[in-house]
């Protein structure tokens, strides 16, 4: 999915499972922009792959975006849960104190891997 | 912190980055939040500051977009926003009305949140993240706290009750540059 001034670019691959968000997720109407990912994400669920890595490498992202992504991460704890690999891996760019500061706060609250990655 | 008065806007000592007034719609919160942004950029050199004060903008506006009442009816400034920069600072003054009844709940809400520490208002915010929900209004309940969390708590605000129904809510947010 292309992004927008104010929604992520959304590539979602099954096959590899690999997913990744980027660029500036400020919807007013969060549940509009998410609730297809989510539902997306429930199907590749039933049948996942051997690796899940969820990449995010946000520049902005509001607080409502925040509620779904933690959701999403959600869904992939119970994968992590069965013995899967998953890990997610937040970016954030170096003077990036907030974007920072929100991946530690994924980190404290999920039990999956959180990596912090600077780019 | 100092009070709400002291964070108006001087005309003669502050910078005014943007200000604006009027209704508060979809489009042109969007575009407050573009504009402010490049302004931004041109003056002030550290990113960390840009992205700072952007976020805590996002939440502020998009929050009265949500939860601000139109009052266009009898005013057509019915909102009324500032971007205002007083030696390294940084203040965001809002004025927006809302329900008279949505107060009580509001100031309890800040007060609340006002009185904590750093470390708790951390711990606040990823404890709401994590159990919060979702507010009928679509929100995650999580703006005020990420607010006053970005601001290290230094928020002002007062109350004028314009009718039996109605409210006028002034905020002044400060973000500090080291």
């Amino acid at each position: 999915m292309e992004g927008s001034d104010k929604t992520p670019s959304i590539n979602l691959d099954a096959e590899s499972g690999e997913m990744e968000f980027s660029g500036k997720s400020i919807p007013e109407n969060s549940a509009e922009l998410y609730e297809p990912v989510m539902d997306w994400i429930d199907k590749y669920l039933e049948k996942p792959a051997e690796n899940t890595t969820f990449v995010v490498k946000l520049e902005y992202f509001n607080t409502s975006s925040s509620k779904y992504l933690l959701e999403i991460f959600r869904r992939f704890e119970e994968l992590f849960k069965t013995g899967r690999k998953v890990a997610v891996q937040w970016y954030y760019e170096l003077e990036d104190e907030d974007m920072q500061e929100s991946g530690d706060d994924f980190r404290d609250i999920l039990k999956i891997p959180v990596e912090l990655i600077v780019y | 912190m100092s009070g709400i008065s002291e964070m108006k806007l001087n005309k003669r000592s502050d910078k005014v980055v943007f200000s604006y007034m009027g209704k508060p719609t979809h489009d042109m919160i969007d575009l407050l939040l573009e504009m402010s942004e490049s302004k931004l950029k041109r003056i002030e050199s550290s990113s960390t500051i840009v992205k700072r004060i952007v976020n805590v903008l996002i939440e502020i506006l998009q929050n009265v977009f949500n939860h601000g009442e139109d009052f266009s009816v009898v005013d057509h400034q019915s909102f009324k926003y500032s971007l205002f920069k007083r030696g390294n600072d940084y203040f965001i003054v809002t004025e927006n009305f809302i329900k008279t009844k949505e107060v009580k709940n509001l100031v309890s809400k800040l007060d609340e949140y006002l009185s904590m520490s750093d470390e708790d208002i951390t711990k606040t915010f990823r404890k709401t993240l994590d159990n919060g929900g979702f507010s009928n209004k679509g929100g995650a309940g999580l703006g005020l706290i990420m607010i006053i969390r970005k601001s290290n708590g230094n928020l002002d605000y007062n109350f004028s009750k314009v009718d039996n129904e109605n409210s006028l809510f002034r905020m002044s947010v400060q973000i500090k540059v080291e």
